[in-house]
């Protein structure tokens, strides 16, 4: 791993580590960190440093999002992201 | 860990989880995230929408098909895609703001250095005043003494004994403080979680064991550990489908 990738693992694992969330809400973003390629990492970091003002919604979220996908639920995830659109009008 | 286990054979339905389901998802998603970046608010909330799409379509892909699925790659290829757009307008807007708040300092250091300036003038000024007085008291300056052989009044020499002697006193006092509490080392501490970290992946273990109380240095070598020991797997296995769209900058 290079060196760059690795100082922008190290600030986005702190970043996660330092907030308020729960010790199993982190672990969650921790596995689906060590899930993801390189890439998005660091376009993730990029996102939650600059969407932070409520880790602990984004990871409901998250879950939310997770169990559609996990079931297959195409109709419940499309029915999350008409809620993103929503909220995004407001 | 998260509640619900990777291992449950209730959970075997997850397996049939279709890329193509994830990519008509996505494109769904990413249409509302291009349609939400216009403003600051609505920016941060997309991007919001989008890191926890990113967190469940990695957390999703966990048991898919084994290890990784095909589409799946295709997904994060997708995601990422969209992705890089919203990072770059992100990484302008942060530069842009940098810069502003770089030119807001060095235009309160330069007012500043004025105001250090004019206080110093006025100081001399003051000082320069109170001599002359004292010049005018005494009715002739030192060094017209001196060549008259006068001694210099005592108020008036110049102090060479400093604080100095009082810092080292403290300065011993810091070093045997550091003596006797040996600080943690951050980087052994990180050394140890990588260590464990890549020993977990070794292991075939699906979730990372971090634990509360762990030290955060600990956590952020485990997370490295792990990683690092998952791509030297990926290198090892050219096959592998472990994505990585080439034309990414960052």
């Amino acid at each position: 791993m290079d060196k760059e990738t690795e100082e922008k693992i190290e600030d986005l694992v702190g970043f996660i580590e330092s907030s308020n969330l729960n010790r199993e809400d982190k672990n969650l973003w921790f596995n689906a960190v060590k899930e993801m390629p390189k890439e998005a990492i660091v376009t993730l970091r990029l996102f939650m440093k600059n969407a932070q003002e409520d880790l602990y919604g984004a990871t409901e979220l998250m879950k939310s999002k997770r169990d559609a996908l996990l079931k297959g639920d195409d109709g419940e995830f499309r029915k999350i992201i008409k809620e993103e659109e929503e909220e995004l009008k407001k | 860990m998260e509640g619900r286990s990777f291992e449950n054979p209730a959970d075997v339905e997850r397996r049939t989880l279709s890329p193509e389901k994830i990519e008509k998802v996505l494109a769904s998603e990413i249409q509302v995230l291009e349609a939400g970046g216009k403003e600051e608010k609505g920016r941060r909330k997309s991007l919001g929408f989008l890191a926890t799409t990113f967190g469940a379509v990695a957390l999703s892909s966990l048991n898919v098909s084994g290890s990784k699925a095909e589409g799946a790659d295709f997904s994060w290829d997708n995601l990422l895609n969209t992705g890089i757009g919203a990072a770059e307008r992100i990484i302008v807007e942060q530069q842009r703001i940098e810069q502003e708040r770089i030119r807001k300092e060095e235009r309160a250091r330069r007012e500043e250095l004025r105001e250090i300036e004019r206080t110093e003038r006025a100081k001399i000024g003051t000082s320069g005043k109170i001599m002359q007085e004292k010049i005018r008291q005494r009715g002739t300056t030192n060094r017209e003494r001196l060549k008259k052989g006068q001694s210099i009044p005592p108020a008036s020499e110049s102090e060479v004994s400093g604080p100095f002697g009082e810092i080292k006193e403290r300065e011993r006092e810091g070093t045997d403080l550091k003596e006797k509490v040996p600080a943690l080392n951050p980087e052994a501490i990180k050394e140890a979680g990588k260590i464990k970290g890549a020993e977990d992946f070794r292991a075939g273990l699906r979730e990372m064991r971090i634990k509360e109380g762990d030290h955060e240095q600990y956590i952020v070598g485990y997370v490295l550990g792990w990683m690092g020991e998952r791509d030297k797997a990926a290198r090892e296995k050219p096959k592998s489908t472990m994505p990585g769209p080439k034309n990414l900058r960052f």
